[in-house]
This record gives structure tokens, sequence and C-alpha cells, in this order.
């Protein structure tokens, strides 16, 4: 499980970007100067970007106390690491997602947490979603409603594979002995769901 | 299309979705290395699986996050100057006996630094680390790192705490795990092997052994 590595921005630790937070700053310019250890972009950064990891990490781990733990850990790790963040492999705010969502099955893991429902999972990311405008996004947001729609819209079978490996890290091999489903079978549920998303996002692409 | 193709390809939502570990996924990644079409597929799914990161719900933690998550990010405040001693003796014989300290106090470790170095350079390594291994608060252990080609670590787990362990992995920066599955602990608690990352990408170590036992713990930050 690989998080985005981050060779596209030179190491910024160090070098104090000039960031006018008056002006609505980008992702990676915050970034840069979240990294350099610059107190207000820092605190803009966490701001933006709270709601977004605390609800992917409550939604993993269905535990206030232990999500803001990992939300915060997510920011921990991003100002560690953003010297790593390659913008060519992904946009600011994905990079952040696969870090805490790693880190949220991690506790899941080490901790014993009763395993979440997948159906629930599914059932609350299909709902729409009103959270605040967030530029830089890789979706807008009815590509976003596009994509909900094309989840709700699979076989149960198929989305259930899907939310169990997605949001809670299952491999194929784990979602069959969990669910007492031959192994190829998970694999083809995983694969056709996921070519229905692509090719779902590329025909609104191409709209 | 040749085969190793094929193989990838069915292959790449699980790739793309993260859920491939251990040698298949360093095969897989191998042949992507060197096929660009294998490549874009698992790009393109790759963003599928970002995209649905994005549809979690969006939730406001708690008043005083924001502070919270920041705190630990603070510099650290910088250590208290110690009090000069108040020397008795003459200037001059003060900067003899200050002189004489120092080489007293740094010379066996700057040998030792040459050593360290001439040691690495003779095995092209860069660096060697111990980390404390703990079941819980109490240690229980050492972890040696060397990130070298090919990076290694050795694992000593103290007599108390050796009963039951079976596997051991490393969790990276990211969150990813990667299964040691070299693991085995021999009658003197010991167990090495090499490992297919950079150690300073390592978070932790960690040893795990029966579902209810807690696992021991080597934060490669200490």
């Amino acid at each position: 499980m690989d998080a985005p590595s981050n060779r596209g921005l030179a190491p910024i630790r160090g070098v104090a970007p000039h960031v006018h937070l008056d002006v609505d700053p980008s992702d990676e310019a915050l970034l840069a100067g979240f990294a350099t250890g610059d107190q207000r972009s820092a605190a803009a950064f966490v701001r933006r970007f709270q709601g977004r990891v605390y609800g992917l990490a409550l939604t993993i781990v269905r535990q206030p106390a232990v999500a803001e733990e990992v939300a915060q850990e997510t920011f921990a790790r991003v100002w560690r690491h953003a010297g790593n963040y390659d913008a060519r492999k992904g946009k600011v705010s994905t990079w952040l997602l696969s870090i805490a969502r790693n880190l949220a099955i991690d506790v899941t893991r080490v901790r014993r947490l009763d395993p979440v429902d997948p159906d629930v999972i599914a059932a609350e990311i299909s709902i729409e979603n009103q959270s605040p405008a967030v530029d830089d996004m890789p979706v807008q947001p009815d590509e976003r409603e596009q994509l909900r729609a094309a989840i709700t819209e699979l076989p149960d079978d198929q989305r259930r594979a899907l939310v169990m490996a997605a949001y809670m890290g299952r491999t194929a091999r784990e979602i069959s002995d969990l669910d007492d489903v031959p192994l190829g079978t998970v694999k083809t549920r995983i694969r056709t769901a996921m070519l229905k998303l692509r090719d779902e996002l590329k025909v609104g692409d191409d709209a | 299309m040749p085969d190793r193709c094929a193989e990838i390809r069915e292959l790449a939502p699980e790739l793309a979705l993260g859920i491939v570990d251990g040698e298949e996924r360093g095969r897989a990644l191998e042949h992507l290395a060197d096929c660009p079409d294998c490549r874009r597929r698992v790009e393109e799914l790759s963003e599928v699986a970002d995209e649905l990161l994005l549809l979690a719900p969006y939730r406001e933690p708690a008043v005083g996050f924001e502070a919270r998550a920041l705190e630990p990010l603070r510099p650290a405040p910088k250590p208290r100057r110690r009090r000069r001693l108040r020397l008795a003796f003459a200037p001059a014989a003060a900067a003899a006996l200050a002189v004489a300290a120092t080489l007293l106090i740094v010379g066996p470790d700057l040998r030792l630094a040459s050593h360290y170095r001439q040691t690495l350079d003779n095995a092209n390594g860069k660096e060697f680390e111990s980390y404390r291994l703990r079941a819980g608060d109490s240690p229980a252990g050492t972890v040696f790192s060397y990130d070298g080609s090919p990076s290694w670590v050795q694992v000593t787990v103290d007599p108390a705490d050796r009963a039951g362990l079976q596997t051991a992995e490393l969790v990276l920066d990211d969150g990813s795990q990667v299964p040691l599955r070299w693991f085995k602990l021999d009658s003197g608690g010991s167990s090495g092997g090499t490992i297919p990352v950079d150690p300073h990408r390592v978070s932790v170590l960690r040893l795990l052994g029966k579902p209810d036992s807690q696992p021991l713990v080597a934060k490669f930050s200490d």
C-alpha cells in the first residue's frame, strides 16, 4: 500500500515559501508552508482538510476518539513527509486521504476494533455529502455525485467487496474468508466494480 | 498481449486499491516499472480508488482539534543553558584543564566515529541504528536496522517477551505494511533478514502473537 511518494516537489523543509494566506492559497502552497513550520500555513492546512480527514477516519474506525487520534497522526505524518509529496502522482487531498485511510486501517487491526459492517459504509458513502467546497479536489462535485450514483447501481455483492477493499483494506483472500465466497469470485467482483466506476467517470469526462 | 501483462491487468484493480501485499505486489511493481501500458491502466484505476475515499462523509472533529493537531508539530523549546561553573583556577590552568578534558572525553568518540564510518564504508552501508522494542511501556528487546544494499533488520527479544510471537511486519510512514516472512525467533530470541524498503520509510516494526496478546513495537523515530 504505497502512498504517493514525493519526488516532484523539491525538498522544501527549511525554505520558507511566501504564502499569501489572504488570497486563498492552493493546497500545494499551504503544504509547502506547513512543511517549513510556518504556523499560519499549518493552521490553514489543518482547517482546510480536517473535516475530510476526520470524516474518513471516523468512517473506518467508528469511534470519535480513535478517529481524532488517526486524524492528528495523519497531519503529523504529512508534516514530516511533505518533502516526499509528488504533485505528478496526485493531488494533495488524495495523498492526505490515502495516508489517513492507511493509518485508520492500521489502527483498526492493531487495536482489534470491532469490524464495521461494510454495508453501513456503503450506505454512508451513497448519501450526498454537504461538505464545504474545497478547491483542487480531483473530482468536481457533479462528478462525485455521478460516482456515488454508479456505486449505488452496483450489484450488492460487488459494492460490498469494493467497500471492504477500499475502506477496510481487506485483501481478496480476506474477503473470501470473511464472506465464505470463492477467491476467484471476490476478485471478479472487485475488478468488475472498479472497471464499471472507471468507465462511468470516463463517460462523464467525455460528456 | 504478453502473459505477464494479462496477469497484471487482472490484478490492476487490487493494486490500485492497495490490497496486494508481499511478493505478489513486489513482482507486479517490477513489471509496472517496465510496462507503460500496464502502468497507465493501474494509474487510471488508482484515480478511481482515490476518488472513492472522497465520498466519505465530511465530519468536523471536536472543538479544539486544530490546536491539538498542531501542538506536537511546534518546535521544541530550546534547552536552558546550564549555569557556568565558576572556575577557581587561574585562566591558563583552566584552559589547559579544558583542553585535557575535551581530549579525554572526545577522543574515544572520535575514534568510535571513525571506526563506524570505516565499517559502513567496507559494507557500502549508509547507516546503522538501534531502537528499543517495547511491550506497552516496558522494554522488551532491541531492533537493529541497517541502511545499505541490501538493507536489513535484526530483532532480539528479551526472554520474558518471546512466547507466542508468530509474525513480524514493518509499518511504513504512509501506513502501509510489509510482512517480514523470514521472522522466526531462534533459541537465543533473535531473528533477522533483509527488508525490501528504505529503513527511513519505516515508522514502526511490530511483532505479533496470538490475537489477544499485546504486540511488541519498536518505533523507528525513537
